[in-house]
């Protein structure tokens, strides 16, 4: 299980804190595994993420720390922290795209990136919040939709403006 | 995603994360596994039989399972012998072959097998997992418990394209003596095989486990009574009749179907019970959800769950798909040594 599901759990964690507290949490996530090895159902990883998602929430302004986080990222790809072939259309449009995210509510913030940075099926990511699929799906749709509508907005020059934190 | 435009977060993940399949860092490892390997072993108890939860809907579904808790009636049957259903003759039936059967001693393995169909969407294709399980769970320090999964495991898709190799069975041990999980509580062998005989006895006996092990989603109180007795009926190691009195409780369930003999293999009796079913497959619909039983021998034969009713109209399922199905052979206590397939892997926890 340990190895299965390593550094998906600490990518996920990634998200919230940095380096050396993502490492604490995604071991003290397996620590709860091994003692509640009984409730550890069939499909594995989502329910270690809610796990993690519980530490973290316990423990850490985890919020703030993706919003900036996706400020962050938006910010280091259009001041050339980027590869490079990398299309600078394609590049305007990713930092876009997350610094829209940033703007999110929280909920929605958090649903679109079980799914588009932690590889979740819709049943998984249900899972992980514990909601039903059904709910989850209606919840990331309308996530979709305002992210949609956050990209349309010209952006604030003073969003992008932040205070770096430590990534990695 | 959706697959009609361009998912505006593509290529946003960030690049420092590691990516899903990069290993853990050795020394992380190490020391990680060190910490979680020292706290003492919890008692491994395994579900005999792997299957889909039951995870019935929603806060109507919450309010409604309240309801029916807080207003709870156990019928006896015997209060003005009102005239019996179809599905409670079943049952009752089934209760009294299943009694009449001699009383077994307990070996060395509970010995069960089972082979599970799972069908499912993916992508174009609705696919079907066919594969068989088999276990033998010690009832002494003396041996492990040794449980075979995969067991000539296939991968059917409609339309035809998205079969994939599949590994072969692998088998998994652990010290016994074996721990039983009923309605979600872990017992050892001598409280399962205390548990009630009486039907009434035994349903105020699951209420008090439902009681402290409340599930993840609303669940109907009727579907969790079906699910308990489903693991008291197929892989738990009960007596013949606490198997009876499970079936003498279930007919006093209300709402349940008897199942016409077109639905059911020849030769075989069925109750079933509608009930919403969450999934992906099903878009949180409505299922049948049966238990197809031996007349002869009063034994369990099957499990299955249709889809009667898509959450919305566009389920990845089409209405009459069988989610589920899975076959049981008589359990039942063995001297024997248990079989590994050849070429299976075998984990010892």
């Amino acid at each position: 299980m340990y190895d299965e599901h390593y550094s998906r759990l600490l990518a996920y964690t990634l998200g919230y804190t940095n380096r050396a507290s993502a490492e604490e949490i995604v071991s003290e996530t397996f620590l709860i595994a091994w003692r509640r090895l009984d409730d550890v159902p069939e499909r594995e990883l989502p329910w270690l993420i809610g796990v993690a998602r519980n530490v973290i929430r316990q423990q850490y302004r985890a919020d703030r720390r993706l919003r900036d986080l996706c400020v962050e990222l938006s910010t280091g790809l259009l001041t050339g922290n980027r590869d490079a072939d990398d299309i600078a259309e394609h590049v305007t449009e990713r930092a876009t795209a997350l610094r829209a995210l940033a703007e999110l509510g929280a909920d929605d913030r958090e649903a679109l990136t079980l799914i588009a940075w932690h590889g979740l099926t819709n049943r998984e990511a249900a899972e992980v919040l514990g909601c039903s699929t059904a709910t989850f799906v209606v919840r990331v749709h309308r996530a979709r939709r305002r992210l949609q509508a956050a990209m349309t907005v010209p952006a604030h020059p003073q969003k992008l403006i932040t205070i770096p934190q430590e990534i990695s | 995603m959706n697959n009609t435009t361009r998912d505006p977060l593509a290529g946003t993940r960030p690049a420092f994360f590691p990516a899903p399949d990069d290993p853990a860092d050795p020394n992380r490892r190490e020391r990680d596994l060190r910490v979680i390997l020292a706290e003492p072993r919890p008692a491994r108890t395994r579900r005999a039989v792997r299957r889909p939860r039951l995870l019935p809907v929603t806060a109507v579904a919450a309010a409604a399972a309240a309801a029916i808790v807080a207003g709870v009636v156990v019928v006896d049957g015997d209060s003005g012998a009102p005239a019996r259903t179809s599905a409670q003759r079943v049952l009752l039936a089934a209760a009294d072959t299943v009694e009449s059967a001699a009383a077994t001693e307990v070996g060395r393995y509970w010995h069960t097998a089972s082979r599970h169909y799972n069908t499912s969407r993916q992508g174009e294709y609705v696919v079907t997992l066919d594969s068989g399980e088999e276990s033998w769970y010690s009832s002494s320090a003396a041996d492990q418990t040794v449980s075979v999964n995969g067991i000539d495991a296939t991968l059917r898709s409609q339309p035809p394209g998205a079969e994939s190799d599949l590994a072969g069975a692998w088998a998994q041990s652990w010290d016994g003596p074996e721990r039983f999980n009923v309605a979600g509580t872990t017992m050892p062998l001598d409280e399962v095989l205390a548990l009630p005989t009486e039907p009434a006895a035994l349903k105020s006996w699951l209420l008090e486990q439902f009681e402290q092990n409340p599930p993840e989603y609303p669940m109907e109180l009727t579907d969790r009574f079906l699910d308990a007795a489903l693991g008291l009926l197929s892989s738990v190691p009960t007596t013949a009749e606490t198997r009876a009195a499970t079936y003498r409780m279930l007919a006093e369930l209300p709402e349940l179907r008897t199942m016409d003999a077109s639905e059911l293999p020849a030769g075989t009796v069925g109750i079933a019970h509608e009930m919403r079913y969450i999934s992906e497959e099903t878009a949180n619909g409505l299922v049948d959800y049966q238990l197809i039983i031996d007349p002869d021998t009063g034994q369990l034969v099957e499990n299955q769950m249709i889809l009667l009713e898509p959450g919305t109209e566009d389920a990845p399922l089409p209405v009459g798909t069988i989610l589920y199905h899975v076959t049981f052979q008589p359990a039942g206590w063995v001297d024997t040594d248990p079989v590994v397939p050849e070429g299976a892997t075998v984990e010892t926890y």
